[in-house]
Protein backbone atom coordinates (compact mmCIF):
# COMPACT_ATOMS: atom_id res chain seq x y z
CA UNK A 1 0.00 0.00 0.00
CA UNK A 2 1.68 3.44 -0.82
CA UNK A 3 1.49 6.27 1.96
CA UNK A 4 0.28 9.84 1.31
CA UNK A 5 3.62 11.09 1.27
CA UNK A 6 4.83 8.74 -1.20
CA UNK A 7 1.92 9.19 -3.14
CA UNK A 8 3.33 12.79 -3.37
CA UNK A 9 6.45 12.44 -4.04
CA UNK A 10 5.44 9.95 -7.01
CA UNK A 11 3.29 12.35 -8.16
CA UNK A 12 5.73 15.53 -8.12
CA UNK A 13 8.42 12.93 -9.73
CA UNK A 14 5.87 12.23 -12.25
CA UNK A 15 5.30 16.05 -13.04
CA UNK A 16 8.86 16.95 -12.76
CA UNK A 17 10.25 14.46 -15.31
CA UNK A 18 8.31 15.01 -18.71
CA UNK A 19 8.90 18.83 -17.78
CA UNK A 20 12.40 18.28 -17.55
CA UNK A 21 12.68 16.46 -20.61
CA UNK A 22 10.59 18.68 -22.78
CA UNK A 23 11.94 21.70 -22.03
CA UNK A 24 15.69 20.17 -22.24
CA UNK A 25 14.38 19.30 -25.72
CA UNK A 26 13.33 22.74 -26.88
CA UNK A 27 16.34 24.22 -26.06
CA UNK A 28 18.70 21.35 -27.86
CA UNK A 29 16.07 22.23 -30.92
CA UNK A 30 17.56 25.86 -30.91
CA UNK A 31 15.25 27.61 -28.51
CA UNK A 32 17.01 30.61 -26.72
CA UNK A 33 17.27 31.24 -23.36
CA UNK A 34 17.95 33.85 -21.01
CA UNK A 35 19.04 33.20 -17.98
CA UNK A 36 19.39 35.74 -14.88
CA UNK A 37 22.82 37.15 -13.91
CA UNK A 38 24.92 34.96 -10.92
CA UNK A 39 28.11 37.03 -10.62
CA UNK A 40 29.36 34.32 -9.19
CA UNK A 41 29.23 32.08 -11.83
CA UNK A 42 30.71 35.04 -14.14
CA UNK A 43 33.76 35.33 -11.74
CA UNK A 44 34.59 31.91 -11.87
CA UNK A 45 36.68 32.07 -15.24
CA UNK A 46 38.64 35.03 -13.96
CA UNK A 47 39.58 33.22 -10.64
CA UNK A 48 41.24 30.52 -13.05
CA UNK A 49 43.25 33.78 -14.70
CA UNK A 50 44.12 35.02 -12.46
CA UNK A 51 46.08 32.22 -11.08
CA UNK A 52 47.30 31.12 -14.29
CA UNK A 53 49.26 34.92 -14.84
CA UNK A 54 50.57 35.02 -10.87
CA UNK A 55 51.81 31.26 -10.87
CA UNK A 56 49.80 30.36 -7.73
CA UNK A 57 47.39 28.06 -7.30
CA UNK A 58 43.37 27.91 -6.93
CA UNK A 59 41.45 26.14 -4.07
CA UNK A 60 38.56 23.77 -4.55
CA UNK A 61 36.90 22.58 -1.60
CA UNK A 62 34.00 20.31 -2.33
CA UNK A 63 32.80 20.89 1.67
CA UNK A 64 32.14 19.02 4.27
CA UNK A 65 29.62 16.56 2.83
CA UNK A 66 29.85 13.61 0.80
CA UNK A 67 28.35 10.91 -1.89
CA UNK A 68 26.28 8.20 -0.64
CA UNK A 69 24.45 10.62 2.63
CA UNK A 70 22.07 13.44 2.45
CA UNK A 71 24.01 15.90 0.69
CA UNK A 72 25.22 13.66 -2.01
CA UNK A 73 23.44 16.57 -4.62
CA UNK A 74 25.37 19.03 -3.28
CA UNK A 75 28.54 17.55 -3.68
CA UNK A 76 27.83 16.66 -7.07
CA UNK A 77 27.19 20.34 -7.51
CA UNK A 78 30.50 20.69 -6.40
CA UNK A 79 32.28 18.42 -8.90
CA UNK A 80 30.30 19.73 -12.08
CA UNK A 81 32.06 23.61 -11.22
CA UNK A 82 35.49 21.49 -10.53
CA UNK A 83 34.75 19.64 -14.00
CA UNK A 84 34.58 23.01 -15.75
CA UNK A 85 37.58 24.72 -13.68
CA UNK A 86 39.87 21.16 -14.32
CA UNK A 87 39.49 22.45 -17.92
CA UNK A 88 40.15 25.83 -17.69
CA UNK A 89 43.16 24.56 -15.07
CA UNK A 90 44.68 22.06 -17.42
CA UNK A 91 44.05 24.73 -20.24
CA UNK A 92 46.17 27.17 -18.38
CA UNK A 93 48.69 24.71 -16.71
CA UNK A 94 47.66 25.46 -13.48
CA UNK A 95 46.93 22.55 -11.34
CA UNK A 96 44.52 23.78 -8.64
CA UNK A 97 44.55 22.35 -4.81
CA UNK A 98 41.22 20.47 -4.62
CA UNK A 99 39.79 19.51 -1.30
CA UNK A 100 37.21 16.53 -0.11
CA UNK A 101 35.93 15.43 3.36
CA UNK A 102 35.05 12.29 1.97
CA UNK A 103 36.76 9.65 1.35
CA UNK A 104 33.98 8.36 -1.15
CA UNK A 105 34.40 11.69 -2.64
CA UNK A 106 37.96 11.16 -3.33
CA UNK A 107 38.29 9.28 -5.84
CA UNK A 108 35.21 10.75 -7.37
CA UNK A 109 36.80 14.05 -7.56
CA UNK A 110 40.93 12.45 -8.32
CA UNK A 111 38.69 11.16 -11.45
CA UNK A 112 36.69 14.27 -12.57
CA UNK A 113 39.79 16.45 -12.32
CA UNK A 114 41.94 13.66 -14.59
CA UNK A 115 38.83 13.72 -17.31
CA UNK A 116 39.63 18.05 -17.86
CA UNK A 117 43.26 17.13 -18.00
CA UNK A 118 42.42 14.05 -20.34
CA UNK A 119 40.14 16.34 -22.58
CA UNK A 120 42.62 18.94 -23.02
CA UNK A 121 45.19 16.06 -24.12
CA UNK A 122 47.48 17.28 -20.81
CA UNK A 123 46.98 14.12 -18.88
CA UNK A 124 50.95 14.35 -18.23
CA UNK A 125 50.76 17.35 -16.03
CA UNK A 126 47.39 15.72 -13.92
CA UNK A 127 48.68 14.80 -10.51
CA UNK A 128 46.56 12.52 -8.07
CA UNK A 129 47.78 14.53 -5.49
CA UNK A 130 46.14 17.63 -6.25
CA UNK A 131 42.73 16.21 -4.63
CA UNK A 132 43.45 16.06 -0.83
CA UNK A 133 41.51 13.87 1.46
CA UNK A 134 41.91 16.37 4.68
CA UNK A 135 39.50 14.32 7.67
CA UNK A 136 36.54 12.97 7.79
CA UNK A 137 35.17 15.21 9.93
CA UNK A 138 33.52 18.77 9.70
CA UNK A 139 36.32 20.57 12.19
CA UNK A 140 39.26 18.52 11.08
CA UNK A 141 38.16 19.74 7.01
CA UNK A 142 38.07 23.06 8.28
CA UNK A 143 41.38 22.87 10.04
CA UNK A 144 43.20 21.40 6.71
CA UNK A 145 41.24 24.35 4.42
CA UNK A 146 42.84 27.06 6.79
CA UNK A 147 46.69 25.23 6.81
CA UNK A 148 45.80 24.89 2.60
CA UNK A 149 44.69 28.96 2.38
CA UNK A 150 47.62 29.91 4.60
CA UNK A 151 50.77 27.29 3.31
CA UNK A 152 49.86 26.72 -0.12
CA UNK A 153 50.28 29.83 -2.14
CA UNK A 154 46.96 29.80 -3.04
CA UNK A 155 45.44 33.27 -4.54
CA UNK A 156 41.85 32.42 -4.80
CA UNK A 157 39.41 30.41 -2.99
CA UNK A 158 36.51 28.51 -4.20
CA UNK A 159 33.95 26.05 -1.99
CA UNK A 160 31.23 24.81 -3.41
CA UNK A 161 28.94 21.93 -1.38
CA UNK A 162 27.57 21.37 2.05
CA UNK A 163 29.13 22.97 4.96
CA UNK A 164 28.51 23.64 7.99
CA UNK A 165 29.52 26.22 10.53
CA UNK A 166 32.89 25.11 10.38
CA UNK A 167 32.94 26.70 7.29
CA UNK A 168 33.61 29.97 8.97
CA UNK A 169 36.95 29.20 10.10
CA UNK A 170 38.10 28.39 6.53
CA UNK A 171 36.11 31.37 5.02
CA UNK A 172 37.58 34.20 7.58
CA UNK A 173 41.41 32.58 6.82
CA UNK A 174 40.09 33.81 3.33
CA UNK A 175 39.39 37.03 3.88
CA UNK A 176 42.11 37.40 6.33
CA UNK A 177 44.77 36.95 3.34
CA UNK A 178 42.80 38.96 1.03
CA UNK A 179 42.36 35.71 -1.37
CA UNK A 180 39.11 35.83 -4.06
CA UNK A 181 36.22 34.30 -2.19
CA UNK A 182 33.90 32.11 -4.50
CA UNK A 183 31.56 30.10 -1.71
CA UNK A 184 28.30 28.72 -2.61
CA UNK A 185 26.18 26.41 -0.12
CA UNK A 186 22.98 24.47 0.40
CA UNK A 187 23.25 24.70 4.11
CA UNK A 188 20.94 27.67 4.71
CA UNK A 189 22.33 27.73 8.47
CA UNK A 190 26.15 28.31 6.96
CA UNK A 191 24.47 31.45 4.27
CA UNK A 192 25.54 34.17 6.59
CA UNK A 193 28.79 33.44 7.10
CA UNK A 194 29.26 33.07 3.25
CA UNK A 195 27.79 36.64 3.21
CA UNK A 196 30.27 37.88 5.50
CA UNK A 197 33.38 35.95 4.04
CA UNK A 198 32.75 35.50 0.18
CA UNK A 199 33.17 38.23 -2.18
CA UNK A 200 30.80 36.40 -4.44
CA UNK A 201 28.13 33.83 -3.02
CA UNK A 202 25.96 31.35 -4.67
CA UNK A 203 22.93 31.12 -2.22
CA UNK A 204 20.95 27.57 -2.18
CA UNK A 205 19.53 26.21 -5.08
CA UNK A 206 21.94 28.38 -7.55
CA UNK A 207 24.76 25.67 -5.98
CA UNK A 208 23.00 23.26 -9.17
CA UNK A 209 23.04 25.71 -11.40
CA UNK A 210 26.71 25.71 -12.52
CA UNK A 211 25.78 23.32 -15.66
CA UNK A 212 23.71 25.55 -17.24
CA UNK A 213 25.79 28.68 -16.55
CA UNK A 214 28.82 27.71 -17.17
CA UNK A 215 29.11 24.52 -19.48
CA UNK A 216 25.48 25.50 -21.03
CA UNK A 217 24.54 22.24 -21.17
CA UNK A 218 20.96 21.93 -22.54
CA UNK A 219 20.17 19.85 -20.29
CA UNK A 220 21.15 21.65 -17.87
CA UNK A 221 19.38 24.67 -18.93
CA UNK A 222 15.79 22.66 -19.32
CA UNK A 223 16.14 21.64 -16.07
CA UNK A 224 16.31 25.25 -14.45
CA UNK A 225 12.81 25.76 -16.70
CA UNK A 226 11.25 22.76 -14.90
CA UNK A 227 12.91 23.82 -11.74
CA UNK A 228 10.94 27.51 -12.49
CA UNK A 229 7.53 26.13 -13.33
CA UNK A 230 7.84 23.45 -10.53
CA UNK A 231 8.30 26.81 -8.41
CA UNK A 232 5.54 28.30 -9.87
CA UNK A 233 3.53 25.30 -9.45
CA UNK A 234 4.63 25.15 -5.41
CA UNK A 235 3.74 28.83 -5.04
CA UNK A 236 0.16 28.24 -6.29
CA UNK A 237 -0.28 25.30 -4.27
CA UNK A 238 0.83 27.33 -1.27
CA UNK A 239 -1.66 30.81 -2.10
CA UNK A 240 -4.69 27.85 -2.43
CA UNK A 241 -3.53 26.29 0.47
CA UNK A 242 -3.86 30.32 2.41
CA UNK A 243 -6.77 31.08 0.93
CA UNK A 244 -8.27 27.72 1.56
CA UNK A 245 -7.41 27.86 5.39
CA UNK A 246 -8.21 31.86 5.33
CA UNK A 247 -11.80 31.07 3.83
CA UNK A 248 -12.81 28.01 5.02
CA UNK B 1 32.68 20.36 -22.43
CA UNK B 2 32.40 17.78 -24.96
CA UNK B 3 31.84 14.35 -23.94
CA UNK B 4 33.33 11.67 -25.39
CA UNK B 5 31.08 7.96 -26.58
CA UNK B 6 32.52 4.84 -25.22
CA UNK B 7 31.17 1.60 -25.10
CA UNK B 8 32.32 1.23 -21.45
CA UNK B 9 31.00 4.84 -20.62
CA UNK B 10 27.05 3.10 -21.86
CA UNK B 11 27.87 0.19 -19.62
CA UNK B 12 28.46 3.09 -16.80
CA UNK B 13 25.29 4.73 -17.57
CA UNK B 14 23.02 1.39 -17.56
CA UNK B 15 24.36 -0.01 -14.54
CA UNK B 16 23.88 3.83 -12.61
CA UNK B 17 20.13 3.94 -14.06
CA UNK B 18 19.21 0.61 -13.40
CA UNK B 19 20.87 0.38 -9.75
CA UNK B 20 19.24 4.12 -9.22
CA UNK B 21 15.88 3.09 -10.50
CA UNK B 22 15.31 -0.03 -8.49
CA UNK B 23 15.99 2.11 -5.38
CA UNK B 24 13.96 4.50 -6.35
CA UNK B 25 11.15 2.35 -7.00
CA UNK B 26 11.78 0.59 -4.06
CA UNK B 27 10.32 3.29 -2.38
CA UNK B 28 7.37 4.00 -3.86
CA UNK B 29 6.47 0.00 -4.94
CA UNK B 30 5.87 -2.69 -2.54
CA UNK B 31 4.83 -5.32 -5.12
CA UNK B 32 4.42 -9.17 -3.33
CA UNK B 33 7.04 -11.17 -5.62
CA UNK B 34 8.81 -8.38 -7.01
CA UNK B 35 11.16 -7.79 -4.02
CA UNK B 36 12.28 -4.50 -4.80
CA UNK B 37 12.92 -3.53 -1.20
CA UNK B 38 14.90 -6.79 -1.01
CA UNK B 39 16.95 -5.91 -3.81
CA UNK B 40 17.14 -1.92 -2.70
CA UNK B 41 18.82 -3.74 0.72
CA UNK B 42 21.65 -5.54 -0.73
CA UNK B 43 22.34 -2.48 -3.16
CA UNK B 44 22.17 -0.33 -0.06
CA UNK B 45 24.75 -3.02 1.36
CA UNK B 46 27.04 -3.20 -1.43
CA UNK B 47 27.80 0.72 -1.40
CA UNK B 48 28.29 0.35 2.20
CA UNK B 49 30.75 -1.93 1.45
CA UNK B 50 32.18 0.23 -1.55
CA UNK B 51 32.64 3.05 0.73
CA UNK B 52 34.46 0.75 3.46
CA UNK B 53 36.96 0.57 0.97
CA UNK B 54 37.41 4.11 0.06
CA UNK B 55 38.57 4.75 3.63
CA UNK B 56 42.04 2.84 1.97
CA UNK B 57 42.04 5.42 -0.47
CA UNK B 58 41.49 8.02 1.97
CA UNK B 59 44.54 7.07 3.97
CA UNK B 60 46.73 6.69 0.59
CA UNK B 61 45.93 9.63 -0.12
CA UNK B 62 46.96 11.51 3.00
CA UNK B 63 50.25 9.55 3.13
CA UNK B 64 50.98 10.24 -0.25
CA UNK B 65 50.27 14.17 0.50
CA UNK B 66 52.61 14.17 3.55
CA UNK B 67 54.95 12.37 2.06
CA UNK B 68 54.97 15.01 -1.13
CA UNK B 69 54.89 17.76 1.60
CA UNK B 70 57.75 16.09 3.54
CA UNK B 71 60.06 15.87 0.38
CA UNK B 72 59.04 19.66 -0.61
CA UNK B 73 60.51 21.07 2.74
CA UNK B 74 56.32 22.45 3.09
CA UNK B 75 55.77 22.22 6.67
CA UNK B 76 57.15 18.86 6.88
CA UNK B 77 57.41 18.36 10.84
CA UNK B 78 53.35 18.45 10.51
CA UNK B 79 53.49 16.34 8.02
CA UNK B 80 55.51 13.89 9.93
CA UNK B 81 53.44 14.27 12.72
CA UNK B 82 50.44 13.59 11.10
CA UNK B 83 51.50 10.71 9.45
CA UNK B 84 53.38 8.91 12.95
CA UNK B 85 49.72 9.47 14.67
CA UNK B 86 47.91 7.75 11.78
CA UNK B 87 50.53 4.99 11.41
CA UNK B 88 50.39 4.64 15.29
CA UNK B 89 46.77 4.68 15.33
CA UNK B 90 46.11 2.09 13.13
CA UNK B 91 48.81 -0.14 13.78
CA UNK B 92 47.01 -0.29 17.44
CA UNK B 93 43.57 -0.16 15.64
CA UNK B 94 44.66 -3.21 14.02
CA UNK B 95 46.00 -5.03 16.49
CA UNK B 96 43.83 -4.73 19.34
CA UNK B 97 40.99 -3.35 17.37
CA UNK B 98 39.13 -0.05 17.93
CA UNK B 99 38.30 -0.14 21.79
CA UNK B 100 42.30 -0.06 22.15
CA UNK B 101 43.57 1.74 24.99
CA UNK B 102 45.75 3.75 22.40
CA UNK B 103 43.16 4.40 20.07
CA UNK B 104 40.76 5.83 22.89
CA UNK B 105 42.83 7.65 24.56
CA UNK B 106 43.73 9.87 21.32
CA UNK B 107 40.65 9.98 20.49
CA UNK B 108 39.41 11.70 23.96
CA UNK B 109 42.52 13.55 24.61
CA UNK B 110 43.82 14.68 21.49
CA UNK B 111 41.06 14.54 18.85
CA UNK B 112 37.97 15.47 20.98
CA UNK B 113 40.25 18.76 23.03
CA UNK B 114 41.50 19.88 19.65
CA UNK B 115 37.89 19.58 17.37
CA UNK B 116 36.99 21.51 20.71
CA UNK B 117 39.65 24.07 20.88
CA UNK B 118 38.81 24.99 17.18
CA UNK B 119 35.12 25.71 17.49
CA UNK B 120 35.55 27.28 19.98
CA UNK B 121 37.82 29.87 18.23
CA UNK B 122 34.66 30.49 15.79
CA UNK B 123 33.20 33.02 18.54
CA UNK B 124 36.14 35.01 17.12
CA UNK B 125 35.66 34.56 13.51
CA UNK B 126 31.68 35.68 14.30
CA UNK B 127 32.55 38.71 15.56
CA UNK B 128 34.96 39.68 12.87
CA UNK B 129 32.80 38.43 10.46
CA UNK B 130 30.05 40.84 11.64
CA UNK B 131 32.63 43.60 12.05
CA UNK B 132 32.85 42.94 8.18
CA UNK B 133 29.38 42.70 7.17
CA UNK B 134 28.29 45.04 9.39
CA UNK B 135 29.98 48.11 8.33
CA UNK B 136 27.73 51.00 6.29
CA UNK B 137 28.19 50.73 2.43
CA UNK B 138 24.61 50.92 1.54
CA UNK B 139 21.41 50.90 2.08
CA UNK B 140 20.81 47.10 2.58
CA UNK B 141 23.87 47.01 4.60
CA UNK B 142 22.74 50.10 7.05
CA UNK B 143 19.43 47.49 7.40
CA UNK B 144 21.20 44.68 8.42
CA UNK B 145 23.16 46.37 10.95
CA UNK B 146 19.99 48.07 12.18
CA UNK B 147 18.15 45.01 12.88
CA UNK B 148 20.87 43.31 14.18
CA UNK B 149 21.41 45.61 16.54
CA UNK B 150 17.82 45.33 17.82
CA UNK B 151 18.10 41.87 17.74
CA UNK B 152 21.09 41.81 19.75
CA UNK B 153 19.73 44.25 21.89
CA UNK B 154 16.48 42.17 22.51
CA UNK B 155 18.50 39.54 24.25
CA UNK B 156 19.78 41.38 26.78
CA UNK B 157 18.12 40.45 30.47
CA UNK B 158 18.06 44.29 31.35
CA UNK B 159 14.38 45.94 31.84
CA UNK B 160 14.26 49.25 29.95
CA UNK B 161 11.10 51.28 29.07
CA UNK B 162 10.88 49.30 25.22
CA UNK B 163 12.04 45.55 25.99
CA UNK B 164 8.70 43.84 26.14
CA UNK B 165 8.15 45.87 22.59
CA UNK B 166 12.25 45.08 21.32
CA UNK B 167 10.62 41.34 22.12
CA UNK B 168 7.90 41.24 19.71
CA UNK B 169 9.72 42.83 17.02
CA UNK B 170 12.44 39.97 17.91
CA UNK B 171 10.26 37.46 17.83
CA UNK B 172 8.07 38.89 14.44
CA UNK B 173 11.55 39.00 12.69
CA UNK B 174 12.36 35.74 13.15
CA UNK B 175 9.08 33.85 13.04
CA UNK B 176 7.88 35.59 9.66
CA UNK B 177 10.64 37.31 7.33
CA UNK B 178 13.78 35.16 8.59
CA UNK B 179 11.55 32.07 8.46
CA UNK B 180 10.14 32.75 5.20
CA UNK B 181 13.70 33.68 3.62
CA UNK B 182 15.42 30.36 5.03
CA UNK B 183 11.85 28.54 3.72
CA UNK B 184 12.41 29.96 0.51
CA UNK B 185 16.07 28.78 0.18
CA UNK B 186 15.05 25.65 1.26
CA UNK B 187 12.30 25.12 -1.15
CA UNK B 188 14.57 26.45 -4.13
CA UNK B 189 17.17 23.95 -2.74
CA UNK B 190 14.50 20.62 -2.85
CA UNK B 191 13.78 21.74 -6.02
CA UNK B 192 17.40 21.77 -7.30
CA UNK B 193 18.33 18.00 -5.47
CA UNK B 194 15.37 16.73 -7.67
CA UNK B 195 16.92 17.54 -10.61
CA UNK B 196 20.41 16.76 -9.80
CA UNK B 197 19.18 13.09 -8.69
CA UNK B 198 17.33 13.00 -12.02
CA UNK B 199 19.67 14.36 -14.24
CA UNK B 200 21.96 11.39 -12.61
CA UNK B 201 19.38 8.67 -13.00
CA UNK B 202 18.95 9.46 -16.40
CA UNK B 203 22.64 9.32 -17.77
CA UNK B 204 23.40 13.30 -18.38
CA UNK B 205 25.62 13.53 -15.78
CA UNK B 206 27.84 10.69 -14.88
CA UNK B 207 30.55 11.94 -11.95
CA UNK B 208 32.25 8.67 -12.99
CA UNK B 209 34.84 7.86 -15.59
CA UNK B 210 33.86 7.67 -19.36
Amino acid sequence: MITETQAVALVFLLLFLPLMLFFASRVRGGHKVTLRRIPAFEALPDLIGRAAESGQALHIGLGSGGVGGEDTASALAGLTVLGYLADQAAVFDCPPVVTVADMALLPVAQDVLRNGYLRQNRLRSYRPTAVRFLGPSPAVYAAGVMDVLEHEGIIANTMIGAMGDEYLLAGETGAKHGLNQIVGTSTVGTLPFVFATADKALIGEEIFAGGAYLLRLPEHIGCLLAQDWMRLLLVGFILAGVLWQTVF
Amino acid sequence: MKRRFSVLSSVYVVIAGAVGIIVLLGFFVDVEGLHLQDFQTILLDWAITVAAFAFLLGAVNVARVNLMRIRQRKGGLYSLVTLTAMLLVLAFGLTDGPQSMVVQWTFDWVLVPLQATLFSLMAFFVVIAAWRVFRLRSLKSALLLLVGVLILVSQVPLKFPWAEDLASFKNWILAVPATAGARGIILGVALGIVTTGLRLLLGIDRPYSG
